[in-house]
């Protein structure tokens, strides 16, 4: 072949390839922005007859390519936090999508990214810690109770009190612990049970709302939060 | 902890990578190495890294250096297409990926044989699956006759573009899950919840446009799929501890009235069994019977609903021996009974 006919071999299976890119999300409507990024790639691809023409046409389509799937990616995140009532985390995707438009590159979306990314990952490290400080430490509640409601022979009874003073002292240190430790990362952090009552939480709650809201008022009691 | 970021720097310079981008990567390091000393307190540290951003600086400015790189080394030739040049840098890539990947493994497994869990991550993190999809597609750049454009679009129809996010393994640590899951069986929700995400990954993958799945779209409807199972879930295994505990207390309390008694565990670890022994008697009635009401408070079940509960029955097929729990169960509910346990109740 010369060395014309290969170049043309080559612009066809450029054109093939850009082809098949847009195929790959037609008809999926999770992926709408990146289907439309693609196709118009696509449709510039398919009308060059040269391989400068090729770089000529081709400008800030590919990346604009990019920066829709990254859009298409965060619009599912936000609708599927959205879904499941999960507001910290979806304020990722919500940040990203209120961003996005300005900027022009898939460098500075990367970097905005990022940014978003890291600073919400914090937010939802302490939001988990509210479910791990109250929900995590039911089965100590349930045991102080039973060590302080326990009716034991008299001779017994100092016993069974030490035990759920023990309980009430795992309590107190346990919340003292999470609080230093999250203060490190967001100043003036404070256990509160009551976030453990929304949806995100309260879904790995294996007792009703009502009981747990009796043993939320007695976690408040014993750690004065 | 540093480690992994000295060796991403390591390999820029390694690839005689230089300029702006490389100089932050190393400002960034040196930040984090006088954080390291300025901090005795690793949640501390670890804090101040988050807070001033620079894990992701770094990987930010990483990605800047080798994309400039890249970007350079594609306009070499005066500008002259050379689709053969092409085709072998991203293979060349390629091959890297997979000794990073290794590299990547073999750490992995060193640092767990630490603390003796080299067996698990040697199993479960075994990268041979992604690194038999990455070896099909640089097999597919080195086929004779092969062109860039060529190379790309074939492994989008095949679905190989999905080798380095893992998305080609799913359907085989899914279907591993799956006998995992039915070999211990935790509760017949984690059984449902991974046959659904099974199904639901295949009609995925049937419908999308090349057999394989989009990453992100998968991770959403999979989350999707244990959201519905959580609570089930949560409920199941906070019923089963709570009778599985109380039946511990029943089984211990019944121990102590044995001849042997003191001589064995928990009353013989004691300074004075024969008193623990008495202790075990007179507290363990007033204890198992406080757990009962709230057992029944929380989920309105009975001692004895607990022989028929469903939590019950999935152990009993799944996970104890069926002469073990008759003999405990009957000496346990006899003594019980005998001795007034439940008068409360």
């Amino acid at each position: 072949l010369t060395f014309k006919m290969q170049i043309m071999e080559i612009i066809d299976k450029y054109k093939a390839y850009y082809s098949v890119r847009a195929k790959k999300y037609e008809g999926n409507g999770r992926y709408k922005n990146t289907y439309n990024a693609e196709m118009k790639l696509s449709q510039a691809m398919q009308a060059c007859s040269t391989l400068e023409d090729f770089r000529d046409r081709l400008g800030d389509l590919n990346e604009l390519c990019a920066i829709a799937l990254i859009r298409d990616q965060y619009i599912m995140e936000s609708e599927h936090f959205g879904k499941h009532q999960e507001k910290v985390r979806k304020k990722e995707a919500e940040l990203v999508l209120e961003k996005i438009d300005s900027c022009v590159n898939v460098s500075d979306v990367m970097k905005l990214v990022s940014d978003v990314s890291s600073q919400i990952s914090v937010e939802i490290s302490m939001d988990e810690s509210q479910a791990d400080a109250f929900l995590g430490k039911l089965h100590l509640l349930e045991q102080y109770l039973v060590y302080s409601n326990a009716e034991v022979p008299e001779m017994y009874q100092h016993i069974i009190r030490e035990n759920a003073g023990e309980k009430l002292i795992e309590l107190i240190e346990s919340m003292q612990t999470v609080e230093k430790n999250n203060s490190a990362w967001q100043q003036q952090w404070k256990v509160n049970p009551d976030v453990c009552f929304e949806h995100r939480h309260f879904r790995h709650c294996p007792i009703s709302a009502e009981h747990l809201q009796e043993l939320r008022n007695l976690y408040k009691t014993i750690v004065q939060r | 902890m540093t480690g992994t970021f000295k060796s991403m720097l390591d390999q820029i310079v390694q690839q005689n990578i230089a300029g702006e981008h490389v100089e932050k990567m190393t400002a960034v390091l040196q930040r984090i190495d006088e954080l390291g000393s300025e901090h005795s307190d690793f949640n501390a540290f670890n804090a101040q890294l988050i807070s001033e951003n620079l894990f992701a600086r770094f990987s930010e400015y990483y990605t800047l250096a080798l994309t400039e790189q890249h970007s350079a080394s594609g306009n070499q030739g005066n500008g002259v297409y050379n689709d053969a040049e092409l085709l072998k840098s991203c293979v060349s890539g390629l091959v890297q990926s997979i000794e990073s990947i290794e590299q990547g493994y073999k750490q992995a497994v060193a640092e767990a044989g630490k603390s003796g869990n080299a067996i698990e991550v040697e199993v479960l993190q075994n990268p041979d699956s992604i690194i038999q999809s990455i070896r099909e597609l640089i097999a597919l750049g080195q086929s004779e006759g092969m062109t860039l454009p060529d190379f790309l679009r074939i492994q989008i129809e095949k679905g190989l573009d999905k080798a380095m996010e893992g998305v080609v393994v799913q359907r085989e640590g899914l279907m591993f899950e799956k006998q995992f899951t039915e070999a211990n069986p935790v509760s017949p929700f984690h059984v449902e919840e991974v046959s659904e995400a099974l199904e639901v990954f295949e009609s995925l993958c049937r419908n999308s446009a090349f057999g394989v799945p989009e990453s992100k779209e998968w991770t959403m409807l999979r989350d999707d799929i244990h959201r519905k199972y959580v609570s089930d879930i949560a409920r199941f295994i906070k019923i089963r501890s709570s009778w599985e505990d109380i039946l511990l207390d029943l089984s211990i309390w019944s121990l102590s009235y044995t001849k042997f008694a003191p001589e064995i565990f928990p009353w013989a670890e004691t300074s004075r069994p024969f008193e623990a022994v008495k202790e075990t008697q007179n507290i363990n009635p007033g204890v198992i019977r406080e757990k009962l009401k709230l057992f029944h408070k929380f989920f309105g079940l009975e001692f004895l609903d607990i022989f028929r509960h469903p939590t019950f029955l999935w152990q009993i097929k799944y996970h104890y021996h069926r002469n073990f729990l008759n003999f405990r169960l009957k000496k346990c509910i006899l003594c019980a009974n005998r001795f007034n346990i439940f008068r409360k109740m």
